[in-house]
């Protein structure tokens, strides 16, 4: 009845993510950040070492330190230890008794939150149940959550549903935040890309471009990091079959652009093996 | 009258298989094209016209001169594609399709007289099906793949009643200057020179039967596909370990072969496209090559480090493809060495794609990609769909059980290498041993 053990999976690229329904924008007057249940306990259940943990705890400290420097208040969330059966309510039957390691129960050392943050304590999936959370985001005047941790498909989708309707618009980041399963992820930022909130990446929070893999210079910059071969030596109309570029690798580019719509595939790349004649290649491909 | 050509290494030696075994079916090659829809034969019969006649690696025959060289004389006269109706959809395509190419993978083509290709358009009432079956010397893996798509090229241009494409095959004397070019030669020589002083470092090679059998009958296939959540987290610790998911399935295939043997030094057999040239890639003959894959493991080395050293060996592998492995066992024979020099064979298999006919969407099914006395492990590469592994295996050598073993073995080492990337391939195949050894 507990969690289940949980296995690593790559978090979505900006290509992956589902179109939003509304346009808001971020704006740092008006946003505060939650970092959902990113306790020993839960967290515990990837086990050591997870590369998805790892990356997801990267990526919120990344966001925190954005949050700091806009003046963005940082909130925590994190479930108490034996809880009572009135207490923890429905949430035994699902889940079984739940936090009993008072070791377990504080938030992970990498994420530690200062004297600047809040920490509030969860009692359901969702942040604002039995918690005046709501109140204190009016308080300072914050009418934007971007909300981050684990796990996606519970308590932070919850947490954006609930949001939502209490006009409170929810920002779900895309990449700082893991799941069950890479499913389980997805379902959670559609979910709220298209019925309570709006879905966003690292990168559109922070301004860092991620590279346009359709354009000469970012497929040469994207190529340059598979091949043997220094920027300076790098001619795009020599065969990058002769450059070591490998079969796979081409179906893994092939399956980066058909997420951005674009339908490529091996053999007629295989025909053209050249950086300009494939940008040429996809170019007509955006227009068709 | 056309002159005879000569053939390619390539094709010499899919010739001499092919003649000494006295078993041309062995070397046959099928797929299945699915139409999710209808499509118009006359379009596709012109498509078929069009693109045969552009290619004289397909317009031709294979003939015997008198001193018995073969040579490929061109033959223009295009294969009829035979239409069949059937009075109800197949609900299991793949078994359908299998069972109904049976007959004719079975039987031999004549290479001096037949044009090396049948295709058969079964058509149901709610979809049709092309069934095409080739002999190895005309198509390869690649070679199939160019020559569907430019099948589709040109019945999509019929469909917008536009003019034919103009298609860009190289021909048979392109391919042979290129072959026979002093740089070409040069690169074969060091070639044969890397591949016997990588065998002469290789102790005993095994694969996953220790019995020796000819082929009897045709080769069984298992067919098995990884889970979702599971090629998640292979394609998780592709990311973590700098590496492809191609390259951790290697490094299962062999940790198994590892637990299997108790051995650190694997070599496995890999089908190389060889086409390095452009010319190479214009051309649909056959031109893939099986090498081997020798693996100097450390017991120590974690998924990271199997995988870079799988990577720099496949690179090295690549410098030397053009060299036949048909020469080189002619090489181990004449020095007395052992003539096994490839483990479990394995064909990453990236050239998926899913062309419109007309708008009508198609899923292509490979039946057959040839058979061999051993096991073949075939992965189809399919973005970021999970990958599909048919296991094809020489019956008097693998039971069902055996080959069902095998394949768990190898899921069970991916799942729980990628899992946990930083377990030593002493550990996995500790982990295996245990579990099903």
């Amino acid at each position: 009845m507990s969690i289940p053990k949980l296995n690593h999976y790559p978090l979505p690229r900006d290509a992956e993510l589902p179109q939003n329904r509304v346009d808001w924008d971020l704006d740092p007057s008006r946003a505060a950040l939650l970092i959902h249940d990113v306790q020993h306990y839960f967290v515990g259940f990837y086990g050591e070492d997870n590369p998805l943990i790892e990356t997801m705890i990267q990526n919120i400290q990344g966001l925190k330190a954005y949050c700091y420097e806009h003046n963005i208040p940082v909130y925590y969330t994190a479930q108490p230890i034996k809880q009572g059966k009135h207490e923890r309510g429905l949430l035994s039957d699902m889940w079984g008794p739940g936090l009993q390691d008072p070791t377990q129960q504080p938030i992970v050392d990498a994420l530690a939150p200062t004297d600047k943050d809040v920490v509030l304590t969860k009692w359901r999936y969702s942040a604002f149940q039995k918690c005046d959370f709501e109140q204190q985001l009016r308080d300072k005047q914050r009418d934007q959550l971007l909300i981050v941790g684990i796990y996606g498909h519970i308590g932070v989708m919850t947490t954006a549903v609930d949001a939502f309707m209490r006009d409170i618009e929810p920002f779900l980041v895309a990449d700082a935040i893991a799941d069950f399963s890479k499913e389980e992820h997805m379902m959670a930022l559609n979910f709220v890309a298209k019925r309570c909130g709006k879905v966003v990446s690292m990168s559109e929070i922070l301004g860092t471009q991620s590279q346009d893999l359709t354009s000469l210079d970012g497929l040469k910059a994207h190529i340059l990091t598979l091949i043997d071969c220094e920027e300076d030596e790098f001619d795009e109309h020599e065969s990058l079959i002769d450059y070591g570029l490998d079969s796979v690798q081409v179906m893994n580019l092939i399956s980066l652009w058909q997420q951005q719509g674009i339908e490529t595939n091996f053999i007629e790349l295989a025909q053209i093996p050249t950086l300009a004649a494939w940008v040429e290649l996809l170019e007509e491909r955006k227009e068709d | 009258m056309d002159h005879p050509l000569s053939l390619t290494d390539s094709q010499h030696a899919m010739w001499l298989l092919d003649t000494i075994s006295g078993r041309g079916e062995l070397f046959n090659v099928a797929e299945c094209l699915e139409f999710k829809g209808k499509i118009s034969a006359n379009w596709l019969q012109q498509s078929l016209h069009h693109v045969w006649q552009a290619s004289d690696t397909l317009a031709c025959r294979f003939i015997r001169s008198e001193d018995y060289t073969p040579k490929l004389l061109p033959n223009d006269t295009v294969p009829e594609i035979i239409s069949q109706d059937l009075d109800s959809d197949p609900e299991d395509i793949l078994a359908f399709a299998q069972n109904f190419a049976k007959p004719y993978l079975a039987t031999p083509f004549d290479l001096n007289q037949e044009a090396l290709m049948k295709l058969f358009l079964l058509r149901a009432p709610e979809q049709d099906y092309l069934v095409i079956v080739a002999h190895h010397l005309l198509l390869d893996g690649y070679g199939f793949g160019l020559f569907s798509q430019s099948l589709n090229r040109c019945y999509n241009a019929l469909s917008k009643g536009k003019p034919l494409p103009k298609l860009r095959f190289t021909q048979q004397q392109q391919l042979l200057d290129l072959h026979n070019s002093e740089t070409y030669l040069a690169q074969q020589q060091q070639a044969k020179k890397v591949l016997n002083q990588w065998l002469d470092a290789t102790p005993t090679v095994n694969t996953f039967s220790d019995s020796k059998a000819d082929v009897s009958e045709p080769n069984k296939r298992l067919t098995t596909t990884f889970e979702q959540s599971v090629w998640h987290t292979i394609q998780s610790a592709a990311q973590v370990a700098n590496t492809t998911s191609s390259e951790i399935l290697l490094a299962a295939i062999a940790a198994s072969l590892v637990a299997q043997h108790e051995q650190y030094h694997v070599t496995l057999g890999l089908v190389m496209m060889n086409r390095q040239a452009i010319p190479e890639l214009s051309c649909p003959c056959v031109q893939s090559n099986v090498l081997p894959l020798p693996l100097n493991f450390d017991e120590n080395i974690n998924l990271s480090a199997a995988a870079a050293l799988i990577n720099q060996q496949i690179k090295a592998l690549k410098k030397v493809q053009s060299y036949r492995v048909e020469s080189l066992k002619r090489d181990r024979q004449k020095q007395g060495r052992s003539l096994s020099i490839l483990g479990p064979t394995v064909n990453l298999l990236p050239f998926a794609s899913a062309p419109k006919y007309a708008g009508v969407e198609t899923n292509s099914h490979i039946l057959s990609a040839g058979t061999t006395d051993d096991i073949m492990l075939q992965i189809h590469l399919l973005a970021d769909t999970p990958a599909t592994i048919d296991f094809d295996s020489n019956t008097a050598r693998y039971s069902d059980a055996d080959t069902l073993s095998i394949q768990t073995r190898i899921f069970a080492a991916a799942e729980i290498w990628a899992t946990q990337p930083k377990l030593t391939l002493s550990q996995v195949s500790t982990l295996l041993r245990q579990k099903f050894l």
